[in-house]
């Protein structure tokens, strides 16, 4: 544990002429739950799916270490690695379901996917999987071959999270997790996710706009503006004594978090 | 013996950016030394920085200049220079805290609310829940209550609920934020007793006691805090 698993330097990403990200740094520990809040447009997300491997920073090193292994540099290495570490270290839990599950396959076929990309190949076993991992989210097992599509919101986002564990990540990003859920659904899956980080030591990188959320979710919270980290530090550090003027905005905006 | 905890030269301002860039000075040049076992009370008129004291203690506050030095058996960290990860592991291993607001997750049972902190203090789930159950148990509230989310308490049975999360995992530093407040005179007393335990074991307690009489029951000495000159 003396060592980040995730090492981000002077990170940028542009589309264009516009510049999303800039100049972002990080490291991301074991076990430990980074925020990263600001309003839309501040270039969370693009943040988000450059660490995820989905995005190749304009600038900059994302850099990835895996269970005893050294650090490698995540746009650097090859395709086929890259593509193997993504199923099998990390996952991106989406914003919208269907940027992260496989609508037209069962919800045991999502969940086996990645057990397969890692190569395993007895049925039997991929389904007792799905049914575990099925359980552990708070879906019913029973349910298990019917399409994600019949699924409500909170339970596709519930399944999205069982396709990724079941790789034994070790790191989840989550992209507005809650968003769009109702109130009672995103407290059953804030609940969930705690417990999971608790239990299987994951670290994990969230982008929310809800204050509220972070502060009860994460360990560290950086504060975005325009594409750069205006502000970061312990969560309750930010929420309780802001020091940039647009953290102090974004706090003093908020209905009770 | 070096002191538990040692505040040297310590200056709390808030710059409020949205008030035209206002500096409000809490504090300016605090110093104090808390020994191992003894419990200091802070006192003050309202806005004089009791609170803002603790809260820089338990790595909540940044502070603008200063030195805060606590001390965990041979190893002494100081919390404004310390890393995020290292407060953490500072709260978890070494800072319990009261603070006047119960912040938890919604739906969660108080069993489990108070539970979660001895799991982070190192305790086995066994332990944990054990420890919990005798704690809720000494702050008189009722069993029917464990199993239902704080949410629609009482104030005094939030308050308590707080209280239990504080003290739960028997860390060596205590930090007591009101933590009497809207308690009657049974439940004062409760928590009296345990902060008096805790202080029995050698816990060092740095703690706003508005009330007379839990001031006089449990503190060891009182620091009166003057207003900071603004600046």
């Amino acid at each position: 544990m003396t060592e980040p698993l995730l090492r981000v330097r002077g990170l940028d990403k542009s589309f264009g002429r516009v510049a999303a990200c800039r100049g972002v740094s990080l490291d991301l520990w074991p076990g430990e739950v980074l925020g990263i809040v600001g309003e839309s447009g501040s270039g969370k997300t693009t943040l988000l799916r450059c660490l995820a491997g989905e995005l190749d920073p304009t600038e900059g090193t994302v850099e990835f270490r895996a269970a005893e292994a050294p650090f490698e540099d995540v746009y650097r290495m090859g395709e086929a690695r890259r593509r193997f570490l993504m199923r099998t270290q990390w996952g991106i839990v989406h914003q919208n379901p269907r940027d992260g599950l496989r609508l037209r396959v069962s919800a045991g076929g999502n969940v086996g996917e990645r057990l397969m990309a890692a190569g395993e190949r007895h049925y039997g076993r991929i389904r007792a999987e799905a049914v575990a991992w099925l359980d552990r989210v708070e879906l019913d097992p029973a349910r298990i071959d019917e399409l994600p599509a019949l699924f409500s919101g909170g339970m596709q986002q519930r399944l999205q999270i069982a396709r990724i564990l079941v790789s034994r990540p070790r790191v989840v990003y989550l992209d507005e997790p809650t968003g769009g859920l109702d109130v009672s659904i995103q407290a059953r899956l804030l609940d969930l996710l705690r417990r999971l980080v608790r239990d299987l030591a994951l670290a994990v990188v969230i982008v929310t706009h809800d204050l509220g959320v972070a502060r009860l979710l994460t360990d560290r919270l950086m504060v975005m503006r325009r594409g750069e980290v205006v502000e970061e530090g312990l969560t309750d550090q930010v929420l309780d004594d802001p020091h940039h003027a647009y953290s102090q905005l974004l706090v003093s905006s908020v209905i009770g978090a | 013996m070096p002191a538990a905890i040692e505040i040297e030269g310590l200056d709390k301002s808030f710059t409020l950016h949205l008030r035209g860039g206002a500096e409000l000075k809490v504090l300016a040049d605090l110093s104090l030394a808390v020994e191992r076992g003894e419990c200091l009370a802070l006192q003050g008129a309202s806005g004089t920085g009791k609170s803002t004291v603790l809260r820089c203690i338990y790595g909540n506050y940044r502070p603008d200049r200063g030195q805060l030095r606590v001390r965990r058996g041979d190893v002494t960290i100081d919390v404004h220079a310390a890393a995020p990860r290292e407060i953490l592991a500072l709260r978890r291993s070494t800072l319990g805290y009261v603070s006047q607001f119960l912040r938890v997750v919604p739906r969660v049972p108080a069993i489990d609310l108070v539970m979660e902190r001895a799991l982070e203090g190192g305790a086995e789930a066994g332990v944990a829940r054990a420890r919990a159950a005798a704690i809720l148990e000494r702050l008189r509230i009722p069993r029917q209550l464990w199993s239902l989310p704080p949410a629609t308490f009482s104030g005094g049975e939030q308050q308590r609920i707080n209280v239990a999360r504080g003290l739960v995992a028997e860390q060596p530093i205590l930090l007591l934020d009101e933590p009497t407040a809207s308690l009657d005179s049974d439940n004062r007393a409760a928590v009296v007793d345990l902060v008096r335990e805790a202080k029995a074991r050698g816990a060092t307690v740095v703690g706003v006691f508005h009330d007379r009489e839990v001031r006089d029951a449990v503190a060891d000495r009182v620091l009166v805090l003057d207003r900071a000159v603004a600046a």
